[in-house]
């Protein structure tokens, strides 16, 4: 037992957080202040809510790349549905409707890859093109300012904020809700029939098939389910950044998929835990967050989100290779 | 035909009187293209019995146990569970009605702990929680039944094949079923395994359980079932009550009595120079310390139960898997890089997933392994040049079909089987392995495939064949080794040997 | 052969709807569309793209992907730009770009190898692996230029300029490259074994192809031909930077998948993206035309772009299946299909 934990992603995963943040706190002493780790917090929150759709896509043995423009198409008709309406109502409300758009959008995807039996990368490639380009096309290509006030409120929304040494700490709402959210999903895929059905299906299609899981249904909720996250996500941005822009969120996808894969899921499906993803969230944006504050120019972003991406996948793939070569399992050199 | 079902066949269970049906199949018709799988069968399990369901590899018993479990559609027929008539075809009403299966495939999760695998049900409401701790409480209950030592918490894809056919028999009998259907559940399993899993059947029978078994080997039959039902190339051949077949009869009725007794005679000379010499090869867990030698114009013959490193020896000659010590020589040099070796070939045992490019011609496949042969002197590939071998092993081989440019997929499993013969044989090499050459084909083709072996043989090429088949090893080889845990355990000249003698070496792993 | 090259249907209708959107458009627009000026011009903007698709087919040939294409691309031109600025001074011009564009190839080389031996030897799927490449080329391309544009020495400009006969030099580049992979894939014997592994890479193990070199040597072709498209871009303008193209890959994409290559592998003609090209460079032109003047012109192609992306895919599976269907029948008449599909023995 204690052996399995050892080996495990989540536990390795920690570790690197850890001595990468002493690293960083080591070269600039200001890293370990509470103003510094919320405001990781509040950076991480639209990563990781696109991060936990894509994990269930991946579950499910897909993928869904068009998360990004999901969310920022959800989060830009929304904002000019609701202006249009002169709506003055809460947040949640705006936020609820967000979702439903995310959600349809995720269905849009399922529907292509259930019932038309595409590879679910090129039809979401062609969806993130189609979101985003029908988004900026037809609805509008203007960055609006001027957020129904609730909105634009949610960005100072603090669950608490600490003082410590005269400086405030802040602890956004947001945070909560990503966490809140993250534990409810980890229950769910636990503990859950659904939850099984969705690491059934993408470990062995054919089998779940048979042991009775409804797969199509399955995969639909995996898609929708995304759709939906990447809606909040989307909303959120907006309200944290007080504009609804359509040219934010560009390429966060690969951010997501590198979080996702460091965190354990293959593309092969059948694998993956929340909790693997959040912390590979919590690495990722506390590298972007911490480059400059160790003086790496920003622009080496991408190169180390590749580097992340490519251990995540390389190391665990190598350790699977020796155990099956050992058992005779690796046909070829 | 024997059906008589008043007769009261010794064995059948208490519970016998009263009650529908476990299960009725009638009139079952299911076609692939424009192949019969299985031809208006009849089929009924008698409620807290087992049925055996005999045949040949390819006689239509997967097929029919997965039209019972859902998994495919028939074409025509109905299926009928404890007297209600399944009203769609999905493995969920079969399940619903009580249905467990275990696959032939085993279709267990590698991702999932042992534990998951154990209690997994798909068709439950979504929403219902699974506690995990009672998972694995009654997990291990599961495997304890079966006096297994397993750790519950297992990555399922870290354990051998004979242990996941454990863990598959768990799952199913601990799934609170009715009516348990097993596709050949002791491939893998050895005799002390076996008389486990045949305990527990006959516990579970006289809870009232009903059971369809299937399996090849005749005395696990005749020792379980309460009725014998043997299909023939997707025809219902015979059925009734167990006591009426002996495992000669049962033999002569999946064969129509063409039976293959003939050996291999006359078998070349052992030279002093062997072609391959497999000195101390050892991988890891998967086998160890294996020597034998093979010579020119012999066949050598590799038994032991599945999982048992046979297949993985084979891989490694073949150069296909890395072994950690030991050396092939070949022709007396040791040859470390074996895959880009020629003289070697190599033939895996599922023609659809690992042998054939299935969508290709005949053609392409057979020129596959030996693109040196249809080249151009410019070094292009001539597709004149590919026609033209592959036409010359059409005839060689007499693979029926009219054209050698037509989908490979349309051939029958025999005529697939010596398409993949073709392209082995076609580079002319020194050694053929062949793993289970003769898998899922019609028992004509069969002897005509040992005969392309025998013949090829005799001009001079050396095989190493892996066989599930004792008749087939008898058949064909001139010596055997035994495999048991990755062990040779024992050698024998084939012309010694008995049927009996030889699954009895197999099973008991040495220790008889 | 047929079965892997694809059906001929497809390349009539390929060829068809080449000419209809050419028929079309003319018929719209008269007097500029069907003139040589117009055809030269169309002509000379089909390379980058054109070579990038040939990334994409290759790859998909061979059951695999190359997302860092655009990101190899636009590496390698900045490598070209930034090397033969450097050396003008001790080399002069000419020399300088020379040794740029060796240096563009050698980092298309050089990526490409990377993508192969990760692919090959991690046996993961390629998509996150070439996902992972692409953010590692763009990150160090950004990285070493601060994202900042880079300019050359413009002794390159015929290449993304100049015409032979009237012909655009740039497309000459580009047919060339198509007849030779076109001959690669279907005369060599390394390109039948590279529908082999498209068709099934567990089978063309067990049938003891070395798969890892065949893989290898498509991503590293792929990379090569990916720097040459970087080439070609950089020598249209002059400039390199990180953010060109960046539509570019599911525009590769598309053409790829149009020009029938399938997705999984095994299957199609490398040749047919010149065609596909041709089909989409008019239907990009046809979008200019119609919607020009309109502020969301760009974003509405993009939109139109998606959309072709599945229906072309979606179109295309429909036609393997009707044809699989077809070729199974017409030899049914003598051999039958066995009835009990083998299944697979565990390992």
């Amino acid at each position: 037992m204690i052996k399995r934990l050892l080996g495990s992603r989540e536990l390795l995963l920690a570790a690197v957080i850890l001595v990468l943040a002493i690293v960083f706190g080591m070269l600039a002493p200001q890293f370990f202040s509470f103003a510094h780790m919320f405001g990781i917090g509040r950076s991480a929150v639209v990563l990781g809510l696109l991060s936990l759709g894509l994990l269930l896509v991946m579950i499910t043995g897909g993928i869904d790349v068009s998360v990004s423009a999901t969310a920022v198409a959800s989060m830009y008709i929304t904002s000019v549905a609701l202006l249009e309406l002169n709506y003055h109502g809460p947040f949640l409300l705006a936020a609820v409707l967000a979702v439903v758009i995310g959600a349809v959008f995720g269905l849009v995807n399922a529907t292509l890859v259930t019932i038309l039996k595409l590879p679910s990368l090129i039809v979401t490639l062609g969806t993130l093109t189609l979101f985003r380009g029908g988004l900026l096309a037809f609805v509008g290509s203007d960055r609006l300012r001027e957020l129904p006030a609730k909105m634009s409120e949610f960005s100072t929304a603090q669950l608490f904020t600490l003082e410590t040494g005269g400086r405030p700490a802040p602890f956004h709402v947001s945070v909560a809700v990503l966490i809140v959210i993250a534990v409810l999903l980890a229950w769910a895929l636990r503990s859950t029939t659904w939850g099984k059905s969705m690491y059934a299906v993408g470990d062995d299609e054919v089998a779940a098939r048979r042991l009775g899981v409804a797969v199509t249904p399955v995969k639909i909720s995996a898609f929708v389910l995304a759709g939906a996250l990447a809606g909040l996500a989307g909303i959120m941005s907006g309200a944290l950044n007080r504009a609804a822009d359509p040219f934010t969120i560009v390429g966060v996808e690969m951010d997501a998929l590198a979080a996702v894969v460091l965190g354990g899921a293959a593309v092969t499906g059948g694998r993956g835990s929340v909790l693997g993803t959040m912390l590979g969230v919590i690495l990722i944006t506390m590298v972007a967050a911490s480059l400059v504050l160790v003086g790496i120019p920003s622009a080496w972003r991408h190169a180390f989100v590749g580097i992340f991406l490519l251990l995540g996948l390389g190391i665990p793939a190598l350790r699977q290779r020796r155990i099956e070569k050992a058992r005779g399992m690796v046909v070829s050199n | 035909m024997t059906s008589d079902s008043s007769a009261n066949a010794a064995g059948s269970s208490v519970l016998e009187a009263g009650g529908p049906s476990a299960v009725i199949a009638q009139g079952i018709t299911k076609t692939y293209g424009e192949v019969t799988a299985l031809d208006n069968v009849d089929f009924t399990v008698r409620p807290g019995t087992v049925h055996c369901l005999v045949g040949e590899n390819g006689s239509g018993k997967s097929t029919l146990t997965k039209i019972i479990a859902g998994v495919e559609a028939q074409d025509s027929g109905t299926v009928s569970v404890e007297g209600r008539v399944l009203s769609s075809i999905d493995p969920r009403t079969a399940i619903q009605h009580g249905v467990r299966v275990i696959y032939q495939d085993l279709a267990l999760f590698p991702n999932m702990s042992v534990a998951e695998n154990v209690v997994f049900q798909g068709n439950r409401s979504v929403l219902i929680p699974v506690s995990n701790r009672k998972a694995r409480k009654k997990a291990s209950e599961a495997l304890a039944a079966l006096d297994l030592n397993i750790d519950p918490g297992t990555r399922l894809g870290d354990l051998s094949t004979a242990e996941r056919q454990l863990v598959a028999i768990a799952r199913t009998v601990s799934s609170d079923g009715k009516i348990i259907l097993m596709d050949e559940p002791t491939a893998s399993l050895t005799s002390r395994e076996i008389d486990q899993l045949l305990e527990t059947v006959d516990r579970l029978r006289q809870q009232g359980l009903s059971f369809v078994f299937i399996s090849h080997k005749l005395r696990e039959v005749t020792s379980v079932a309460d009725d014998v039902t043997v299909l023939r190339d997707g025809q219902l051949i015979s059925t009734g009550r167990a006591g009426e077949y002996s495992q000669e009869r049962i033999a002569e009725l999946m064969t129509g009595g063409l039976v293959e007794n003939n050996r291999r005679e006359t078998p070349a000379q052992e030279e002093s120079e062997p072609v391959v010499e497999v000195r101390g090869l050892g991988l890891a867990s998967s086998f160890h310390d294996i020597d034998f030698s093979m010579h020119r114009g012999r066949v050598l013959g590799l038994a032991g139960l599945v999982g048992s490193g046979r297949i993985e020896i084979g891989l490694s000659v073949a150069g296909l898997v890395r072994a950690e010590r030991g050396t092939v020589r070949i022709h007396g040099e040791s040859v470390e890089n074996r895959r880009a070796d020629n003289r070697l070939q190599y033939v895996p045992d599922d023609r659809l997933t690992e042998g054939l490019f299935l969508d290709w011609s005949i053609a392409d496949n057979i020129v596959t392994n030996h693109l040196d042969g249809v080249v151009t002197p410019r070094g292009t590939v001539s597709p004149s040049k590919i026609g033209e071998l592959a036409d010359d092993w059409r005839s060689k081989l007499r693979v029926k079909t009219p054209d050698v440019s037509h989908p490979v997929s349309s051939l029958s499993g025999g005529n697939q089987q010596r398409v993949l013969l073709a392209r082995a044989l076609a580079p002319e090499p020194d050694v053929v392995i062949l793993n289970n050459p003769t898998v899922g084909v019609d028992i004509g083709s069969r002897a005509d495939i040992h005969d392309v072996v025998r013949n090829a043989a005799d001009e001079g090429t050396a095989f190493l064949v892996i066989s599930d088949e004792p008749a087939e090893l008898l058949s064909i080889c001139d010596d055997l080794v035994f495999i048991h845990e990755g062990r040779i355990i024992d050698r024998r000249s084939a012309d010694s040997l008995s049927e009996e003698t030889l699954i009895d070496i197999i099973s008991e792993g040495g220790r008889s | 052969m047929e079965a892997r090259l694809g059906s001929r249907q497809y390349v009539i209708a390929l060829i068809a709807l080449v000419v209809l959107l050419f028929v079309i458009l003319s018929i719209l627009a008269p007097s500029t569309y069907p003139t040589l000026r117009n055809v030269l011009s169309m002509a000379s903007q089909m390379a980058p793209l054109g070579l990038l698709a040939l990334c994409v087919s290759l790859t998909f040939l061979i059951g695999g992907i190359d997302l860092s294409i655009v990101a190899v691309a636009n590496a390698g031109a900045i490598a070209a730009a930034m090397t033969s600025t450097a050396l003008e001074p001790s080399l002069g011009a000419p020399g300088a770009s020379l040794v740029g564009v060796a240096a563009c190839l050698a980092v298309g080389v050089i990526a490409g190898v990377i993508n192969g031996t990760l692919v090959s030897q991690l046996r993961v799927h390629p998509i996150p692996i070439t996902l992972g490449t692409m953010a590692l080329f763009t990150g160090i391309a950004t990285g070493v230029t601060g994202g900042a544009t880079q300019f050359g020495t413009g002794s390159l400009g015929f290449l993304g300029s100049g015409t032979i006969a009237m012909v655009p030099v740039s497309f000459l580049l580009f047919v060339i490259v198509v007849l030779a992979l076109a001959i690669i894939t279907t005369k060599t014997r390394f390109g039948f074994k590279m529908y082999a592994v498209g068709a099934s890479d567990k089978v063309s193990r067990f049938a003891r192809l070395e798969v890892e070199k065949v893989q290898v040597r498509t991503y590293m072709l792929s990379g090569f031909i990916a720097s040459i498209a970087g080439l070609v871009m950089f020598a249209g303008s002059n400039a390199a930077n990180v953010s060109f193209g960046s539509s570019w890959l599911i525009l590769a994409i598309l053409i790829a998948v149009l020009s029938g290559v399938d997705p999984y592998g095994g299957k199609g003609r490398v040749l047919l993206v010149l065609l596909a090209v041709v089909g989409m460079q008019q239907v990009q032109t046809g979008i200019n035309m119609a919607l020009g003047r309109w502020d969301g012109a760009s974003f509405a192609a993009e939109f139109t772009f998606g959309v072709l992306l599945i229906a072309v895919l979606g179109l295309n599976r429909r036609l393997g299946k009707a044809e699989r269907r077809k070729l199974r029948k017409k030899s049914k008449s003598e051999e039958i299909q066995q009835g009990e599909p083998t299944l697979a023995t565990p390992a």
